[in-house]
């Protein structure tokens, strides 16, 4: 009886701050992108805008180009999370289900992937990338994307797999399947938790990727979203209201694919822990 | 049904990776038309050889300011000559030093770059022999005032060619100053009385953007000019003759200078305020003095900020002592140009940048637009019409007697330059006694002995 009551009224308190502690942001970045860039830093916290300025918006869709950075940075984003996603859960099966020769020290190895930071790779890989032609190419950013992506995406899968217990494979072998009709009839099912949680990690991680960006690509043809921002920097300083209307935009994605997936991520991380 | 169902998804799996794959090779030409059409109707009439320059500008915001002129300039530039591809790429500040670092390393540097005549940016490039020499009888009919290569020259050959004279003076709020009985300061000691009083009022006296650090050391280089009435004295310093301790001149700007942080002269919070909001803070009617360049002229036509603002901005030269006159002015050139030596056209690239520098090309455009001070002879571009704060700043301009040059922090590497700043910062903020601030400042010189 008591338990389906309503939670101590402190508890609710509590859990509303922080609620509001992490909504405030957003309502900041909205607020001020109805501002023109003379009311910014001000002294009052939020500002009701005298007129709303959508002078801004209009700006970040022509001048700052914010349909066409959008696509290129949609179609980016989305080859990279699926390419990491498929590679990840192919690995992920190799490392807990099959036997081979060197299989922990290939694990180690791509796990040593976390510890390089994208910086230390910026100048090797634009001069890979000038050889072989693919400077200014999509597939500059997508492959180091991958990359970057594959040995947390692989802890993620090998954590989950191990806690999937074998004997339903098993069955599926005696029923005649392939390893691959096992990757794809069995496993993704099962794993689709873990799958959402890399995905949404990597598009996260990806989507407002700058300093790579920044490195590889020159012409406007392929630019991405963050590139619109720094259409509005001046010299000393810049159009901040157009910068925030750019900024709401790129939140806007990411906000979206939380609030659709969150419980599904929040089931691949602890699913994956559970098994240490 | 299970079966089933796991087929579907795997087709979806897979169809959405061809999807995207397609997407990344069929969002191209969707993106491509309006450049085809640019290239197509450039070469339609091929006169003489098809020319690509790159461009590697910091101006990343093409639609305002020195930005816009310079990539109406480059339009106009490439309409007359149909042959002349020029691609522009434009980043801000950061991050194109920090492309240009990479661009540097791999030997692929743009055919026009933008650079700044000061050590810490040109001369590792020329060092590494990746400037082109320019011929200083090409740009003749440029008209640069005296002085205004020196910074891109190196052995007596020049490397590069400034965009602006910059130089630092006090804008001010006339109606805060009428509003609350202060005189507008002519001394040093008016200077601080003037802060003393507006704070004592309730308003901000000085802004500053101190969090970046770079407008203080110029500031610094204003307060010991009045003290020691030279700015070769700093030079002198850096150059190794000399020392910032156990000078009496030097402690005593650097005592002046902190109480201004004892008195709270500064803005509050103007140790972790950025450009943005100080020049807000200023033009929102909360700060009564602006301590900036003369870049700021667009202040008074700003429609970001009330008009009661635009009305009544104003600029004055800093304060003078009793050894230095308020024609001795930090002033120095700022951005500019650089041909990269492995440009596959460096002719062609001289004759664009020949084309730019035209007086009627950028110094009139400059001006006109009130967007800086070019650093070419402008007077016959003045119309008559400019703003108050214009004709204020030119006024400041031409009565210069001396200047400082170059910004002490720019004057090194970019470690010096960080540890030039801190000591700044720390002076302000009390962290350090100004004994201690000169001792930083030495041990910084250390670095670029």
């Amino acid at each position: 009886m008591e338990r389906q009551g309503r939670p101590p009224i402190v508890l609710q308190l509590l859990l509303g701050l922080v609620a509001l502690l992490q909504i405030f942001p957003l309502v900041w970045l909205v607020n001020f992108s109805f501002l023109k860039s003379g009311d910014f830093f001000g002294s009052e916290i939020l500002k009701w805008p005298k007129t709303f300025e959508f002078a801004n918006y209009v700006n970040a869709f022509t001048y700052g180009s914010v349909p066409k950075y959008l696509l290129n940075s949609f179609i980016i984003t989305a080859v990279t999370i699926v390419a990491a996603a498929v590679f990840s859960l192919m690995m992920g099966y190799a490392f807990t289900r099959m036997e081979w020769k060197l299989r922990g020290l290939a694990l180690g190895l791509i796990m040593l992937g976390m510890i390089v930071p994208i910086h230390a790779t910026l100048l090797p890989n634009f001069t890979l990338f000038n050889n072989m032609g693919l400077l200014d190419h999509p597939l500059s950013l997508i492959l180091p994307y991958i990359a970057f992506s594959l040995p947390i995406s692989t802890l993620i899968m090998t954590g989950f797999l191990e806690t999937v217990p074998r004997s339903i494979e098993e069955s599926a072998v005696m029923d005649g399947c392939g390893v691959f009709g096992l990757l794809t009839r069995i496993i993704f099912p099962i794993t689709k938790p873990a799958v959402a949680t890399v995905c949404i990690m990597n598009f996260i991680s990806w989507w407002n990727e700058f300093i790579m960006a920044n490195t590889f690509l020159t012409s406007d043809r392929f630019k991405t979203l963050p590139f619109s921002i720094m259409k509005f920097a001046g010299q000393y300083s810049s159009n901040y209201g157009a910068q925030f209307a750019v900024m709401t935009m790129i939140a806007l994605p990411t906000l979206i694919i939380y609030l659709l997936f969150t419980e599904q991520m929040a089931r691949g991380i602890t699913a994956g822990a559970v098994k240490g | 049904m299970k079966r089933a169902m796991i087929l579907v998804m795997m087709f979806a799996l897979t169809g959405m990776l061809l999807a995207a794959c397609g997407g990344s090779n069929g969002g191209a030409p969707a993106n491509q038309p309006p450049q085809t059409n640019k290239e197509d109707g450039t070469n339609s009439k091929p006169e003489g050889e098809q020319v690509k320059l790159k461009f590697f500008s910091a101006l990343a915001d093409r639609s305002n300011g020195p930005g816009k002129i310079e990539q109406n300039l480059i339009d106009a530039y490439m309409k007359e000559n149909p042959n002349v591809k020029i691609e522009v790429e434009a980043l801000q500040d950061e991050p194109y030093k920090a492309k240009m670092k990479v661009y540097a390393s791999s030997n692929d540097i743009p055919d026009i770059v933008q650079s700044w005549g000061q050590a810490s940016f040109i001369k590792p490039l020329i060092d590494a022999g990746l400037m082109l020499e320019l011929n200083e009888a090409d740009f003749a009919s440029s008209k640069f005032v005296p002085g205004a290569t020196d910074g891109f020259s190196q052995d007596g050959k020049l490397y590069g060619l400034p965009r602006n004279t910059d130089f630092f003076v006090i804008y001010y709020n006339k109606k805060l100053f009428e509003d609350h009985g202060v005189k507008v300061p002519e001394t040093t000691q008016e200077l601080k009385a003037a802060a003393e009083a507006f704070r004592k009022a309730g308003i901000n006296p000085i802004a500053s953007n101190g969090m970046e650090g770079w407008s203080l050391p110029i500031w610094f280089e204003y307060v010991a000019q009045r003290h020691n009435g030279d700015f070769n004295q700093m030079d002198a310093v850096l150059n190794g003759e000399a020392a910032f301790s156990g000078n009496a001149d030097f402690l005593a700007a650097a005592t002046e200078m902190q109480e201004f942080a004892v008195i709270k002269g500064l803005a509050d919070g103007f140790i972790t305020a950025d450009y943005g909001t100080s020049r807000n803070m200023f033009g929102q009617g909360q700060a009564a003095m602006f301590l900036m360049g003369n870049w700021e002229a667009g202040l008074a036509t700003d429609e970001n900020f009330p008009e009661e603002f635009r009305n009544n901005v104003g600029a004055i030269p800093y304060p003078a002592s009793d050894k230095g006159k308020t024609t001795d002015v930090a002033a120095w050139f700022g951005g500019g140009y650089s041909v990269a030596k492995n440009s596959k056209h460096p002719e062609e690239a001289v004759k664009f940048l020949q084309y730019f520098f035209a007086p009627e090309n950028w110094a009139k455009q400059l001006w006109q637009t009130g967007s800086g001070t070019p650093a070419q002879n402008f007077d016959e571009f003045l119309t008559g019409s400019e703003s108050e704060l214009q004709k204020q700043l030119i006024g400041i301009f031409s009565s210069i007697t001396s200047s400082s040059g170059t910004p002490v922090q720019d004057n090194g590497t970019d470690e010096f330059k960080t540890k030039v700043m801190e000591a700044h910062q720390n002076l302000l903020s009390q962290l350090i006694t100004p004994e201690a601030f000169l001792k930083e400042l030495d041990a910084a010189v250390a670095l670029i002995k």
